[in-house]
């Protein structure tokens, strides 16, 4: 199951669409010349099961709606397309770097190197050592997501992970956060992504796996101090607990003693999550907050919640994000 | 701040977009050159068929207009030429030189009984080129005055005849009409209808 968010450069100035996985919907957004034009919702829109010819259908048909056949797109993929993992490598030039890390990848996760599409980032340099965060995707896979976009009339740019775009969306947007220490924690319904930034540089990259859209979908009512660590000991409220408890090691890992984070910021398919936001700051004592997109725009369209993250993320310029704080 | 963007777009799909693109590319500068090409066309089938025209009307004038018609239109506008100009040599010739005398003896024949004249004024004015006329005199009656008032306007020689001034004076224990009359006597030749043209001699016509 797929839902599919897509910002789109139109003829007037550029189109992009960006995929996420793992929910039964598609979401677009139709930005022009740096502004927001429109958000839509494409229910049951599955990109690799049966269901992915009506989807390609209703693509198309709203591809021909807004009048934006043979743009440009960017497409977003969520975190069941692509495996994550740091490494920490002896210290060499870039060249070797990539060359190290996509060996890595191909060790780490058994891919085969023919069909696997292997990136990476360069993390903060520690003693001497380089950490490279290794993301790899099943080509096939990928190749199937922009090939309905093609056929839908659309023309896909690049190809990104949601929760780097939702991350440089919140970079963009929250002036605060490019200037400190910060976390955020993107959420799909079975991959969370928790990613570590300090001053806008990427420090840490994490996923994890799990039945994330039940735990939101379901609210607890747990208070803070009710929170069970034991994961067994609970039914639907552990889900969030461990969320916290790996944030928290994560933190941990990257962070050290010596600072921690002024903020975690949550974006996804979270809702208003309440519960997530008081397990997070209960656990890892630090203040956090539900991104919402309401001003993140500048155009006729406002997309709200933490969801549409990650398609103003692709969307958006630096350029727009500090037009639209001016106006603010 | 430096997020990294990573892309995954597989090397396929991005063959297949440069390939759709450079196909957009393709047929939208086929469509401009096919545009272009007709816009030319048509040009092209208008300059033609304006420069047949041109051409047709052209060869159409040469033939009607070839150097004997144009000879004999010259000779025939030479001949009516010269006609016009004896025609105004007689005309010339017909018309009398106008003279001061002339015109006092024509005032003089036209001059009913009762009237006599006082004075006689005779200038030449040079534009237009004319006599002007004026006359001193007294009537009997003013019936009298009438009558040589309309003699004067009803010679072909005189022209703008007007009475000016009239007032009833004694005269030799005699109540008369003392008048001027001031007229003018264009010297400039006129062309007229043949019929038109006369000698004036004092009859009214």
């Amino acid at each position: 199951m797929y839902a599919i968010s897509t910002k789109l450069l139109t003829r007037k100035g550029s189109v992009a669409i960006e995929v996420d996985s793992g929910g039964s919907k598609a979401a677009l957004v139709l930005a022009a010349r740096g502004t927001l034009e429109s958000c839509v919702d494409l229910p049951g829109c599955d990109l690799e099961s049966a269901g992915s010819n009506a989807c390609r259908r209703a693509l198309a048909d709203w591809v021909q709606r807004a009048g934006v056949a043979g743009a440009r797109c960017r497409l977003v993929l969520g975190g069941t397309f692509f495996r994550v993992d740091t490494a920490s490598l002896p210290a060499m030039d870039d060249r070797e770097l990539a060359s190290s890390a996509r060996f890595e990848a191909m060790d780490r996760f058994g891919l085969d190197e023919e069909h696997a599409i292997i990136q990476h980032i360069a993390l903060a340099s520690t003693s001497g050592r380089r950490s490279v965060a290794i993301l790899a995707a099943s080509g096939d896979r990928v190749r199937r997501a922009a090939q309905i976009v093609l056929e839908a009339g659309l023309m896909p740019e690049s190809i990104e992970y949601a929760a780097l775009s939702a991350a440089r969306g919140v970079l963009l947007w929250e002036s605060a956060a490019e200037r400190e220490l910060v976390a955020m924690l993107h959420v799909e319904p079975s991959v969370a992504t928790i990613s570590i930034w300090r001053d806008g540089e990427l420090q840490h990259l994490r996923s994890l796996t799990g039945d994330w859209s039940s735990a939101a979908s379901v609210s607890v009512p747990n208070q803070i101090d009710e929170i069970t660590l034991e994961p067994m000991a609970a039914d639907v409220g552990w889900r969030w607990s461990a969320m916290a408890e790996e944030t928290l090691r994560t933190l941990r890992q990257s962070c050290g003693e010596s600072a921690w984070p002024k903020r975690i910021f949550i974006t996804g398919c979270v809702g208003d999550a309440p519960d997530l936001v008081r397990a997070l700051s209960g656990v890892c004592a630090v203040p956090t907050a539900v991104v919402d997109c309401a001003d993140w725009s500048l155009g006729s369209a406002q997309c709200r919640g933490a969801g549409w993250a990650t398609l103003l993320g692709t969307a958006a310029t630096p350029e727009d994000a500090s037009v639209a704080r001016r106006v603010a | 701040m430096s997020v990294p963007v990573l892309n995954f777009l597989p090397a396929t799909v991005h063959r297949e977009v440069r390939y759709r693109r450079a196909r957009r590319r393709t047929v939208l500068l086929m469509g401009l050159m096919l545009a272009l090409s007709m816009g030319a066309g048509l040009h092209s089938w208008n300059s033609a068929r304006h420069a047949s025209a041109v051409r047709r009307v052209s060869t159409q004038l040469a033939e009607r207009t070839d150097d004997q018609t144009l000879s004999e239109t010259e000779r025939h506008l030479a001949s009516e030429a010269d006609d016009l100009e004896r025609a105004l040599q007689v005309t010339d010739g017909l018309v009398p030189t106008i003279s001061t005398s002339n015109v006092i003896a024509t005032i003089t024949r036209l001059l009913p009984e009762q009237v006599s004249l006082q004075g006689v004024r005779i200038e030449f004015e040079e534009a237009p080129r004319q006599f002007q006329v004026l006359l001193k005199g007294c009537a009997s009656s003013g019936d009298t005055l009438g009558d040589f008032e309309r003699k004067l306007a009803s010679c072909p020689m005189f022209s703008g005849v007007t009475l000016s001034e009239r007032r009833t004076v004694e005269w030799l224990g005699r109540r008369v009409d003392e008048f001027t009359v001031s007229l003018q006597v264009p010297l400039d030749v006129q062309i007229r209808a043949p019929a038109a043209l006369q000698v004036a001699s004092g009859e009214t016509r």
